[in-house]
C-alpha cells in the first residue's frame, strides 16, 4: 500500500508489490507531468514504481468518506498541491505540518484525529492462506 | 346290788373264792351301768389343741369320765396330751400326697393298772394291785383326696374322743382340725324313757307322753317357728325400743315406719338421707360417709360433670370395646391405633385399602362391582392400563381437547387442530398422501416487520461462519454469511471468520465483504455493484478498499533509418469501475527491453487511466515494456 503515515521528515511508504515499507523525503515526490497531478516515487528495491495520482477537479466526492481510500486521497492531494507549490526553499520541509495546513484544521481534526496515520488493518484469512502473489495485502481499516 | 358270797366260820378261803367276790362286785357295778345305759364320755375328755405351742398332739381336759359298752369305768384325773403324730403302733400319721389328708380316730379305752406285785406260792409273780384305768389310743386311717377321706371306723370296746384331720405339710393341728361330731359321749337316760304330763300343755301336742316326744314335738314346734312354716309370730307382738327414725314399739309399726321413712321422697325427708354410706375411697373422686342422699348428690354432681366434660372424659384405653371385625384390641385407644395402623398398611394382602369397602359404580364402557376398594383400584389400574397400551381406537381425536396455551389454533381439540395444523401444511406443502408428499408447494410470506425482514434462516452443516440468511427491505434482498441483521446493523455470528454476501434490486445486484472482528457495521467495507439501471451498467462498481492487478504494456519500434524518440500511449480499463479514482497505481515492470522507465500516467479516473511513454531507439529498433499494475483506491 502506498502512504502509511506522515511526519515532518519523511514519509512512510509500503510497496504494493512486495509489502517492503520505506522512509521518504518530500523531494522524492517527482511531478511525472505538466500538471503535476501524478507524483512518481523512486522504484521499490523489487523494481515496482508507484504513482501517486490527484483527484481531478471534476472528481466527485468520495462515496466512502472516512474510509483508508479517502483519507489517502486527502494526504495525496495535499501532497500534489504541495510539490506543485514547492520551491528550492522546501527541501526542508515540515511535511505533516504543511500537508495538516494545506488540508485544513476541519478535516485533519474530523479524519486525522490521531495525526496522518492512515496504516490499515489486514483482514484476517477466512481460509488457507493465497498464495504470495495473489494474497490480498492491503485493506480498508 | 351284786350276787354275793357268804363266807363261813374257819373257811379256808381260796384265791379263785375271793377273786369271785370281787368279780360279782365288778358285775353287779357294771350291770348297773348298763342298766341305767350309762354309756359314753360323761365328762371331761374335752380335745383341744395342745397348749401353750401347738404341735401334732391333742389335750384333753381332765377329770374324765366315761363308760365303754361294758360297763367298766373309765377315769383320769388330769389333764392328757395325746400325740397324733404316730398312732397305737407307732407309725407316722403324715399325709405324704399334696391334695390328700387323712383322718385319725383318738379313742379312749379301759384297762387295769397292774401294781403291787408279789411272789405267790408257787413263786411267780403276781401283781396285787389291778386298779382300774384307761387308755388312749390313736388309729389312723388310709389318706384319700381332700374332703373326701375315709374316717376311723369305731371300736366296740372303746369311746371315740374325737376324730383329728392330718394335712400335708402340717405341723400343727388346730382348732378346725378336730371334729367331735362322732364323739361317743354319754346320754344319761333316753328320753323315750321318761315321761311328762302333757293335759296342761296349750302348745305341744307329743304324740306320746315322754321326754323324748315332747323334745320331739319341741322341735318340730321350733322347727316350723324357726323355719317360719307355722308358730309364726304377728310383727305387731314383737316389741321393738324406738330407735332412730324409728319411734314404734313393735317390729309391725317400725318396719312399716322405716318402709314409709325410707320409701318417702320428700324432699328434706327422703328415704336415701335415712340410710348412711360410708366413706368411699376412689380417684379422682372419693365420697365422704355421710348418707346415700348426700352421695347420691355427689355421683350425681361427679356424672353430671364427667358427661358434661368436653374433653378428657376419658382415656380411650379406659374404654372397653369387644373385638370386631380386623379390629382385635379391647378398647377403644388400642382399637384406633389398630384401625389407622391397619387402613395406613401397605403390606401385601393387609393393605388399607382393602379394609374399605365401596359400593358399585356404574359405568361405560367400565364399570366397577362393588367390593374393597384396593380390589376396585387394581380394576381401574387394569382399565387405564388396556387404555394406555390400546394402539389403536383409544380416544377419537375430536375427544381429545387441546390447551392451546400458545395461543396458536382456532380449534379446541385434536381432529379439529389436526385439520388446522395440516390445512396450513397443505397451503405450503405436498401432503403424505398426495404425489410429491412433503416436498414444498410455492413458499408465501406474509408482510414482515423490521427495516430488514428475515426470510429465511440457515444453519448449514453447522459451522457458525456459515450460517445462511436472506433479506428483504424496501428495494432489495440481501443473501449474507456470517452476517445477522439486529436491525440497525450488521453483526457477525462469528467474530473471528469475515462476512459475505449478495445483494440485488430491481436496478442493481451487488456483492459485499466485511472483514473479521467485534463490533456490527452498518455497511460491508468492500462492495462490487453492477447498476443495472443506470446508463454505464456494463461493469461492477466498487467501493470499500479495493485493489484491482491488471497488465499493461508498451511497444515503441524506430522505423525511421536514424536514431530518434519514439513514443507510444495507451490505456488501461480497470476490470470494475472504482468507486472514486484510485489514489496510487504502482507498475512493477515483468518484462522490457532496452529501458525498464515506466510509462507516465495520464487522466486516471475511476475507469482506468491512461499512459504514455518515450524510447530514443536507433533506426530499426524496438523496444517493449511489460508490466503489472496495482490500482488502489
Amino acid at each position: 500500500m502506498p502512504i502509511l503515515d506522515v511526519t515532518n521528515t519523511h514519509l512512510t511508504q509500503r510497496c504494493a508489490t512486495c509489502e517492503g515499507v520505506r522512509e521518504l523525503g518530500f523531494r522524492d515526490l517527482t511531478p511525472t507531468n505538466d500538471e503535476g497531478d501524478v507524483l512518481a516515487l523512486p522504484a521499490c528495491s523489487c523494481g515496482s514504481v508507484e504513482f501517486l495520482v490527484g483527484a481531478s477537479p471534476d472528481e466527485p466526492p468520495h462515496p466512502s468518506p472516512g474510509s483508508f481510500g479517502h483519507r489517502h486521497r486527502l494526504v495525496v492531494d495535499a501532497l500534489v498541491a504541495l510539490v506543485r507549490e514547492a520551491t528550492e526553499e522546501d527541501d526542508e520541509l515540515p511535511i505533516a505540518d504543511a500537508l495538516s495546513e494545506q488540508l485544513g484544521d476541519d478535516a485533519v481534526q474530523k479524519w486525522f484525529p490521531e495525526g496522518l496515520k492512515l496504516e490499515p488493518r489486514k483482514p484476517a484469512p477466512d481460509g488457507p492462506e493465497p498464495p504470495a502473489d495473489e494474497e490480498d495485502a492491503w485493506t480498508q481499516s | 346290788m351284786a350276787d354275793r358270797t357268804d363266807f363261813y366260820f374257819r373257811q379256808r378261803v381260796s384265791e379263785a373264792e375271793l377273786d369271785l367276790a370281787f368279780e360279782l362286785l365288778e358285775k353287779a357295778d357294771r350291770n348297773l351301768a348298763a342298766d341305767v345305759n350309762i354309756y359314753g364320755v360323761v365328762s371331761g375328755a374335752v380335745p383341744s389343741p395342745h397348749s401353750p405351742v401347738a404341735d401334732l398332739s391333742i389335750d384333753l381336759t381332765a377329770p374324765g369320765r366315761a363308760y365303754d359298752n361294758l360297763g367298766q369305768r373309765i377315769f383320769f384325773g388330769t389333764g392328757q396330751t395325746v400325740n397324733c403324730a404316730v398312732d397305737l403302733v407307732g407309725i407316722p400319721t403324715d399325709v405324704a400326697t399334696a391334695g390328700h389328708e387323712r383322718w385319725l380316730g383318738v379313742f379312749l379305752r379301759f384297762r387295769r393298772q397292774l401294781s403291787d406285785p408279789r411272789t405267790d406260792g408257787n413263786s411267780q409273780q403276781v401283781y396285787f394291785r389291778r386298779d382300774e384305768s384307761f387308755e388312749l389310743v390313736v388309729r389312723q386311717e388310709a389318706e384319700g383326696a381332700a374332703g373326701a377321706a375315709p374316717r376311723v371306723a369305731l371300736e366296740p370296746d372303746e369311746l371315740l374322743v374325737c376324730d383329728v384331720l392330718r394335712r400335708p405339710g402340717q405341723t400343727q393341728i388346730i382348732e378346725s382340725d378336730i371334729d367331735t361330731v362322732r364323739r361317743q359321749a354319754f346320754i344319761f337316760a333316753q328320753g323315750t324313757s321318761v315321761g311328762v304330763q302333757t293335759g296342761l300343755w296349750s302348745i305341744l301336742q307329743p304324740i306320746s307322753g315322754t321326754v323324748q316326744a315332747s323334745l320331739d314335738e319341741v322341735d318340730a314346734e321350733l322347727t316350723e317357728h324357726f323355719g317360719a312354716t307355722g308358730r309364726r309370730h304377728a310383727a305387731t307382738e314383737i316389741d321393738s325400743s324406738p330407735r332412730g327414725f324409728v319411734s314404734a314399739t313393735n317390729v309391725q309399726a317400725a318396719i312399716n315406719e322405716i318402709v314409709d321413712d325410707l320409701s318417702s321422697s320428700t324432699a328434706g325427708s327422703a328415704g336415701a338421707i335415712r340410710v348412711g354410706a360410708d366413706a368411699v375411697a376412689g380417684t379422682p373422686n372419693a365420697m365422704a360417709a355421710g348418707t346415700v342422699d348426700a352421695q347420691l348428690a355427689s355421683l350425681l354432681g361427679f356424672l353430671n360433670s364427667h358427661q358434661g366434660a368436653v374433653t378428657g372424659a376419658h382415656n380411650a384405653s379406659a374404654i372397653a370395646a369387644a373385638p370386631h371385625g380386623f379390629l382385635s384390641g379391647t378398647n377403644v385407644q388400642s382399637q384406633l391405633q389398630e384401625l389407622l395402623t391397619d387402613l395406613a398398611s401397605t403390606s401385601a394382602g393387609q393393605a388399607g385399602s382393602q379394609r374399605v369397602g365401596s359400593e358399585a359404580l356404574g359405568g361405560s364402557p367400565n364399570a366397577l362391582p362393588a367390593g374393597a376398594v384396593k380390589d376396585q383400584i387394581a380394576a381401574l389400574l387394569g382399565f387405564i392400563n388396556i387404555h394406555l397400551t390400546q394402539y389403536t381406537d383409544a380416544h377419537d381425536a375430536v375427544n381429545i381437547s387441546v390447551a392451546d396455551y400458545a395461543s396458536q389454533l382456532l380449534s379446541a381439540d385434536v381432529e379439529g387442530a389436526l385439520a388446522e395444523t395440516l390445512s396450513a401444511f397443505s397451503g405450503g406443502h405436498y401432503r403424505s398422501n398426495e404425489p410429491n408428499g412433503g416436498q414444498h408447494r410455492t413458499i408465501q410470506q406474509p408482510q414482515f416487520t423490521g427495516s430488514k425482514a428475515l426470510l429465511w434462516d440457515a444453519a448449514g452443516t453447522g459451522d457458525t461462519g456459515s450460517r445462511f440468511r436472506v433479506y428483504a427491505d424496501s428495494g432489495s434482498i440481501w443473501f449474507t454469511i456470517n452476517a445477522g441483521w439486529t436491525g440497525s446493523a450488521w453483526a457477525r455470528d462469528s467474530t473471528s471468520l469475515s462476512s459475505g454476501g449478495f445483494r440485488f434490486s430491481r436496478s442493481d445486484f451487488e456483492t459485499y465483504y466485511q472483514s473479521s472482528g467485534t463490533g456490527t457495521f452498518s455497511s460491508f467495507e468492500r462492495r462490487w455493484r453492477l447498476p443495472m439501471s443506470s446508463s454505464t451498467n456494463s461493469a461492477f462498481e466498487t467501493s470499500g478498499a479495493i485493489q484491482e492487478q491488471g497488465r499493461i504494456g508498451l511497444g515503441w519500434t524506430n522505423n525511421g533509418s536514424g536514431s530518434q524518440a519514439v513514443a507510444t500511449a495507451g490505456a488501461v480499463t480497470y476490470r470494475n469501475r472504482f468507486a472514486a479514482t484510485p489514489s496510487s497505481i504502482t507498475f512493477t515492470v515483468n518484462y522490457f527491453t532496452v529501458d525498464s522507465t515506466p510509462p507516465s500516467i495520464v487522466s486516471s479516473t475511476r475507469d482506468g487511466f491512461g499512459y504514455y511513454g518515450y524510447r530514443t531507439l536507433n533506426a530499426g529498433q524496438y523496444a517493449f515494456w511489460v508490466a503489472t499494475y496495482t490500482a488502489t483506491a
